[in-house]
């Protein structure tokens, strides 16, 4: 075993000194055996989703409580989950993949996220829209929105009263994903009740984040049917695809750059003579393809 | 030939700027997996380039070599593919 392992990892006279692993013919069976690897995966993924998929649990009720758990350290009132904020968002996700876009605004210009507001019958002095696509968890959402300076500002709005969600798992340029919308809101009402409340508060100005707008004229409350609601997405599979792919792919690596590294010094202490490429190459390439690896959270947010 | 006498310090330099601003590039368009790896691509590429003239330049240059470049070029790529493949 041992000398198995010197030969695999180590150059040696066995090997033509250059540690089999590095030759060659050892890369092409590695890059095959990713290709298949990956063809696998991908095959059962979608025929036994409940064995192999991607884990996933975001839910309403969490990325309420987290959001009003940020306010309320701060000191802010905890906003309220409003189904008519809850539809606007739905609406805004299934616009974003029936257009195929990412964006707060459609790109031909057809929507805002305004009007979905005002066509799910929300009333709005203020409001605003947080966007997040690719994340597995409630958490990892609201951490990357709170570690943004414009959708922080948006969570920690203390012009907002109301707040709604929609996660939708879809296909957005032929990518599979979970986008997950975030509607904020106060009402015409609850905003003059608020400024009434405090006679020497300054007037209420709008936010010059591009995702916050105020309501340039009251707008008319309508009753809308609420569409299937569509709270959470939980899944668990027995094998999660991502976190496997991810550290098979990171012991994998640094597997390689080791013998690459031990490849290096052992050839540069005993002077040996070969035609190969520079190690010091391929252990620059992979480590930054490793801390690239480390450093992607999955997600984006707009 | 000036090229020929930049030292092996310099070219490793130049190498690990030009990998680190491709990856930062690759990072920032984490919202699409197709521009990721196109920009991948590109980036594997120019890898692959200044390996091969790195080795005419300083070394000699054999195909062997120029396989083992590709090689390990599109060992990357298949990794990308691998931990991107919850998303195709």
């Amino acid at each position: 075993m041992l000398n198995f392992l010197r030969h695999l990892l180590t150059p040696h006279h066995t090997n033509n000194h250059r540690a089999k692993i590095l030759h060659n013919s050892s890369l092409f069976l590695l890059l095959i055996f990713l290709l298949l690897g990956s063809f696998l995966i991908n095959y059962f993924q979608h025929a036994a989703p409940e064995v192999l998929g991607v884990s996933y649990s975001i839910s309403e009720n969490d990325l309420l409580s987290q959001v009003n758990k940020e306010r309320q350290d701060r000191g802010l009132n905890a906003l309220s989950l409003n189904s008519e904020l809850d539809d606007a968002a739905r609406r805004k996700a299934a616009d974003m993949y029936s257009k195929n876009y990412w964006a707060h605004f459609a790109p031909d210009g057809s929507t805002s996220p305004w009007q979905f507001i005002r066509d799910a019958g929300y009333g709005y002095m203020f409001a605003g829209e947080n966007l997040a696509k690719g994340f597995t968890d409630s958490s990892s959402v609201v951490t990357a929105w709170m570690n943004s300076p414009s959708h922080r500002d948006n969570i920690l709005s203390d012009k907002y009263r109301d707040v709604g969600f929609a996660i939708v798992p879809g296909t957005l340029s032929g990518e599979e994903t979970v986008l997950v919308v975030e509607m904020f809101g106060a009402r015409q009402s609850q905003t003059l009740a608020a400024v009434t409340k405090v006679a020497a508060a300054a007037p209420a100005s709008p936010s010059s984040e591009i995702v916050t707008e105020i309501s340039p004229t009251p707008v008319p409350q309508l009753v809308i049917t609420k569409e299937a609601s569509q709270t959470a997405v939980i899944t668990h599979p027995k094998i999660d695809a991502s976190v496997t792919s991810r550290a098979a792919s990171t012991v994998g690596l640094s597997f390689l750059a080791f013998a690459f590294v031990m490849d290096l010094l052992i050839v540069e202490r005993k002077k040996i003579p070969r035609v190969v490429g520079h190690n010091l190459d391929h252990v620059i390439l992979i480590l930054l393809f490793l801390l690239f690896i480390v450093l992607r959270n999955g997600g984006v947010i707009i | 030939m000036i090229i020929a006498r930049i030292p092996h310090e310099l070219y490793y330099l130049f190498e690990l700027l030009v990998l680190i601003a491709g990856f930062y590039i690759i990072f920032l368009l984490s919202s699409s997996f197709y521009l990721q790896a196109g920009a991948l691509v590109l980036v594997l590429i120019f890898y692959t380039i200044l390996g091969i003239l790195h080795h005419e330049i300083h070394h000699a240059l054999r195909r062997k070599i120029v396989i083992e470049y590709i090689l390990v070029s599109l060992m990357i790529l298949a990794v990308f593919i691998f931990l991107n493949n919850h998303k195709l």
